[in-house]
């Protein structure tokens, strides 16, 4: 089952002018674990020029920051009013059951555009049909 | 015809600890003194809206003040400053509300603060249980120990990071300009700040062992958390009062970590009972 339709999300992504600002000169290689799925989001001068649904087995290793849970975890994050603790990523991961990793300078530096992402994601969720 | 906003902005003098520091408050309303301390790297403007309503200012002289290094308040004058790393102390920040508190003529006023604010506030009680006829914290525990915080104050990392974290710390469905301007005015501090002034918060503050010493036949004891608050859960502050007896604490639902500025309309309907009581103090 799949959350996100990658090729919305990353035009979603590229048309949000809050998330333009925040990811202004990010050059950087994203990895989303959503349950069995993984999403590998590719930003270049702060624009996502890819997002890949189905990353092969080396590409799934080059990444600059990752960010997995089993989907109910995702399905938190992402509801229209998140309860307590999953409206953002962080508390999500330091309260709930995500987890993340990798560049933490990169991390801080990006830090609203990796909650804008998640604002958007949480937009443009697909829902069970 | 000029429209004025209510709040009066001051400038006092305030010496502490042998330094001399001009300190910034704003002001409003008549009646029961109350002083208003904001949250760590922020500033008095997180009250504005509290001390502009109308039905507060008719019973309270409400004082909305910067701690030193933060709002409009300078760091100390004759002290070199720039060659030390800024760290708020326990011990600064409850002779600095004091000193403030004497200095203006009050007696016995009442005090709120939120986050930093609200850890002073059974710190004060503790400490200091003649100074004061009510404390109300917003946002407090036993102790909050926080993030990395190396991270805070780096030369690779602006600070916008704080504003950002604090605006993931409300409540997602806070009106987004409120939750904003809140941020607005944390990206305002000087870099090293939050960070400094979390000494305090996260490293000096520490109730364990120590808040069921607090008398609230001395000092009445309020504590409101936001339910969306992750860097000090509710549940924390449940904590804390069960161990201060006769103290009284809420949930403040749908709300994160700035209750008085990202829903001050809905922040009203929790703190007037609150306020009400202590006009019968």
């Amino acid at each position: 089952m799949s959350l996100i339709d990658a090729e919305s999300y990353m035009h979603a992504l590229n048309e949000d002018p809050e998330f333009l600002i925040a990811a202004r000169f990010w050059n950087a290689k994203l990895k989303f674990g959503m349950g069995e799925t993984r999403y590998m989001v590719t930003l270049a001068d702060g624009t996502v020029t890819g997002i890949d649904p189905s990353p092969g087995l080396m590409e799934d290793w080059d990444f600059d920051f990752v960010v997995t849970g089993p989907l109910e975890e995702w399905e938190k994050l992402l509801e229209p009013v998140p309860r307590p603790f999953y409206q953002a990523l962080l508390p999500a991961v330091l309260l709930g059951g995500l987890d993340f990793g990798g560049d933490f300078e990169t991390f801080c530096a990006y830090y609203r555009a990796f909650s804008r992402m998640v604002e958007v994601m949480r937009s443009h969720r697909v829902t069970a049909s | 015809m000029a429209r004025f906003d209510d709040i009066t902005g001051r400038y006092i003098y305030l010496d502490v600890d042998g330094l001399e520091y001009r300190v910034y408050f704003e002001e409003n309303g008549s009646g029961v003194p109350l002083l208003l301390q904001h949250t760590a790297g922020s500033d008095c403007r997180l009250w504005r809206h509290l001390l502009v309503d109308p039905e507060v200012a008719g019973r309270f002289q409400m004082i909305a003040y910067d701690i030193p290094y933060h709002g409009k308040s300078l760091p100390p004058a004759g002290h070199k400053w720039w060659a030390e790393e800024y760290k708020l102390t326990q011990d600064f920040l409850m002779k600095f509300v004091v000193t403030l508190s004497r200095e203006l003529g009050f007696e016995r006023p009442a005090y709120m603060g939120c986050s930093i604010g609200g850890q002073l506030a059974p710190d004060l009680a503790l400490y200091y249980p003649d100074e004061f006829r009510a404390v109300v914290g917003i946002e407090s525990a036993h102790f909050t120990p926080g993030l990395n915080q190396r991270w805070l104050y780096h030369p690779r990392i602006n600070s916008e990071f704080n504003s950002n974290i604090a605006y993931d710390m409300m409540g997602p469905a806070s009106p987004e300009e409120r939750k904003r301007e809140t941020c607005w005015c944390y990206s305002q501090a000087a870099p090293q700040v939050v960070k400094g002034a979390l000494n305090y918060h996260c490293v000096e503050h520490n109730l364990v062992g120590k808040a069921d010493r607090i008398d609230t036949s001395k000092v009445a004891v309020y504590l409101l958390t936001g339910e969306y608050d992750f860097s000090c859960p509710p549940m924390l502050t449940e904590l804390l009062a069960n161990d201060i007896k006769g103290s009284r604490f809420t949930v403040i639902e749908g709300m994160g970590h700035f209750p008085m500025s990202e829903d001050p309309v809905r922040f009203k309907k929790y703190i007037m009972p609150v306020l009400e009581e202590i006009l019968e103090l």
